[in-house]
């Protein structure tokens, strides 16, 4: 009989606050009709008088935070300020997410239909052409060829960022390979850049036999580092020719060229030419190790520039970059080029919003803001032709692109690849490096894993 | 008839007690079991993006018996198992010994300081001690010559597992420490009294008095560290990716690549309902064991 009482009791309670919770509700609701009718007459009231321009409200994420690699917060506030400036109509919610979470984040939210309008994310090519294939993204084309896009930017970066013949990204960041070096240490060795490969390998002989400085600081713990690299031998081995033959032909992975460029890395290796443990050790501790003046070369690419410019303001030590130097000579000049982040919009967003995004995108690429962007976040966006006389920018930032100039450009493998395939080639290449399997093993491995990639119609298909 | 009626009687009677608990229930299926049913679902998918899929029947258990990097998580995650469970009795005996000095509180509470540190900053904070290059064990080893300690412990595929599993036990030890200790003093004094004026040894005392008494203690941290054991990834995922290639690779970081980095949501579904059932088998067998026991 107790029991009962108290289940009654219990059941009362609930009940009451139940009726409580829906009471509440029912007044906020009352409350909120009626404000939003007061508003909507006012509204109205101020449509007869003077017609006014609709509320946009744009909800952008992206990968820039206030310090560290990729420090453009500060930039962007500005930017999205100017618009909002420019266009009091229009309310921009920014939320800056890390470059390691962005992916994750884009593919869950897309899933869950809660993506924002306008997402810088990467990587572009095989990533992005999932994204379009499932009809996510929106087609920038159209909008793209009336604001004169595909005349500004780098064509083959708007091929990354294309799926069978449509633009639906924006490239905004310019990834470049390059290789840096402390010049106090060079001079110290007495050691100067390199004129061809041949003068490369007897440098880091010098300082590997010197003993002082590990020839290479590159940190694999983070699995992608060792990629980039194979990327770059590979390119300067085989020529553009024979890696899109690779991406958009009948070339195999396990190709006994792409075993090549695998055998000429582990030579380095062997020989001892990375920093120890480079293979447990994160990417920006690698970078911490040449800032550190510990190692004398950095073998990595444009995207560190911020850090580097501002180690060099600083005063801690002058950088010197070289490109990285062709291994067949008899091939033309050849480098590496990438859209390492580009803009996205959701294809979920009201029409008007995804109109507001475009024009929002068209305004950064404008002289005036990208001056801004370049200046805060040392980073360029995609364009075809850097013209310098346009730009003010850091001499160092200069002669990174410079020195890749009219050369004849491919791809990263871990950007271009589907996510599947680039887990492979990760895990692969990382074991490869730690000398626990071979070269044609890890080749063969993601040779399997692309042809189901390929039959599923997964790849990257930019022109079809 | 009267098992029906007394069935019915110890229904009503309990009847309050179902009732305060549905809620929390109600909460629970939502977010746990519907998200387990919602993961058994998918394991019959494949998927092509991460929306876009097909029925695929058992294809996705039967690959999973052919793929050998599953065969590695998971050996590595029965291995971390082993490994805990076998430190779990030295954690006892270091808090047997622990119990019977006076400053067991303020030992108890520097050992436990560990735990209290998020495992991601543990992972980071341990990267640096480990970085051959400028990380503190380097320094020692430079200082006092000790050559041995000149290793490359993420790098080196024969190292990486076993300095991983190192950090686990450094953020696990304070926590079973301070279990064992609260669960040895609340030992009744006067059994050990009694024990020692019969002339038993402290060998004796341990296995005779001291294990019994905390059996139900044990076999929780036991259940508990098989969970932890087979669920483990921010130390792996943050500090190594499950590398070097797969060196690292246990069950929750494959889980995670397949899932979220492959866009393979139905394999790792797969997976995961393997993962559970094996966690849920697992820890059922301890503790049926026990209350036989």
């Amino acid at each position: 009989m107790k029991t009962f009482k108290m289940l009654a009791l219990f059941v009362i309670v609930v009940l009451m606050m139940i009726m409580g919770v829906s009471g509440c509700k029912d007044t906020e609701t009352s409350t909120s009709t009626a404000v939003e009718e007061t508003a909507e007459s006012e509204e109205s009231t101020t449509e007869t008088a003077e017609p006014e321009e609709q509320q946009i409200v744009l909800k952008i994420w992206d990968m820039y935070t206030d310090v560290g690699h990729g420090s453009g917060g500060e930039a962007m506030e500005t930017l999205i300020d100017m618009y909002k400036k420019a266009n009091p109509n229009v309310e921009i919610e920014r939320t800056v997410i890390g470059s390691e979470n962005m992916q994750d984040q884009v593919s869950l939210s897309m899933a869950g239909g809660t993506m924002a309008d306008l997402v810088e994310t990467w990587p572009a090519c095989g990533v992005l052409s999932g994204y379009a294939q499932d009809g996510e993204v929106y087609d920038m084309t159209d909008k793209a060829e009336e604001f004169g896009w595909f005349e500004l930017m780098n064509s083959y970066l708007m091929l990354e960022c294309s799926t069978k013949g449509r633009l639906y990204g924006l490239p905004w960041e310019f990834d470049r390979p390059v290789i840096y070096y402390n010049k106090t240490i060079f001079e110290e060795l007495g050691l100067s850049e390199p004129n061809n490969y041949d003068d490369f390998i007897t440098i880091l002989d010098t300082i590997k036999a010197d003993g002082k400085y590990d020839p290479i600081t590159i940190g694999n713990g983070n699995r992608w580092p060792i990629c980039n690299l194979y990327d770059e031998i590979r390119a300067v081995t085989v020529g553009k020719e024979k890696v899109s033959d690779l991406f958009f032909g009948d070339a195999d992975w396990d190709d006994p060229e792409f075993v090549e460029a695998w055998t000429i890395l582990l030579d380095w290796i062997e020989k001892g030419y990375f920093i120890d443990g480079f293979n447990g050790v994160k990417y920006g501790d690698s970078n911490s190790n040449f800032i550190m003046k510990n190692a004398a070369i950095s073998i990595d690419g444009s995207w560190i520039l911020s850090n580097l410019v501002e180690a060099e303001v600083e005063g801690e030590f002058e950088v010197g970059v070289f490109p990285f130097p062709m291994i067949n000579e008899d091939l033309p000049p050849t480098s590496l080029a990438g859209s390492g982040a580009n803009w996205i919009i959701s294809s979920k967003s009201a029409p008007e919003v995804q109109e507001e995004a475009m024009n929002f995108l068209n305004f950064i690429l404008s002289d005036e803001a990208a001056q801004i962007w370049i200046d805060g976040a040392s980073v360029i966006p995609g364009y075809s032709d850097i013209d310098w006389d346009r730009f003010t920018v850091d001499p160092l930032m200069a002669e990174v692109y410079e020195i890749n100039e009219g050369k004849e450009d491919t791809t990263w493998s871990h950007v271009t690849v589907p996510e599947s395939v680039a887990e492979t080639l990760y895990s692969t290449f990382q074991s490869v490096a730690g000398l626990t399997m071979t070269p044609e093993e890890a080749l063969n491995q993601i040779e399997e894993d692309w042809e189901e990639a390929k039959a599923e119609g997964r790849v990257w298909n930019p022109l079809q | 008839m009267e098992r029906y009626i007394k069935k019915m009687k110890n229904l009503r009677n309990n009847l309050l007690g179902y009732t305060l608990v549905l809620p929390a229930f109600l909460i629970y299926g939502l977010i746990v079991l519907l998200a387990v049913f919602q993961n058994f679902y998918y394991s019959f998918f494949k998927f092509t993006n991460i929306t876009s899929y097909e029925f695929a029947g058992l294809d996705n258990y039967i690959n999973m018996f052919k793929d050998k990097v599953f065969y590695t998580a998971i050996g590595h995650n029965l291995l971390w198992a082993f490994m805990i469970i076998i430190l779990l009795f030295l954690f006892l005996t270091i808090a047997v010994f622990l119990s019977k000095i006076k400053s067991r509180t303020i030992l108890g509470a520097i050992y436990f300081l560990p735990a209290t540190i998020p495992f991601v900053v543990s992972a980071i904070m341990w990267g640096w001690i480990y970085n051959p290059n400028f990380g503190i064990l380097q320094s020692i080893a430079d200082l006092l010559k000790l050559n041995f300690l000149r290793q490359q412990w993420l790098g080196d595929p024969k190292l990486a597992f076993y300095s991983l599993f190192l950090i686990g036990v450094w953020t696990y030890f304070g926590f079973t420490v301070i279990i064992f200790l609260s669960a040895l003093q609340n030992i009744d004094r006067s059994i050990y009294d009694a024990a020692r004026i019969d002339g038993a040894t402290e060998t004796k005392i341990f296995f005779h008095i001291t294990l019994p008494a905390i059996r139900n203690t044990l076999s929780f941290l036991i259940v508990f560290s098989i969970i932890m054991s087979m669920k483990v990834f921010d130390i792996i995922y943050v500090m190594t990716q499950g590398g070097p290639g797969y060196s690292t690779e246990v069950m929750s970081t494959y889980i995670f690549k397949l899932a979220f980095r492959g866009q393979n949501i139905g394999y790792s579904s797969a997976i995961s309902i393997i993962l559970i059932i094996l966690v849920l088998s697992l820890a059922v067998t301890v503790l049926r064991r026990n209350q036989k026991e």
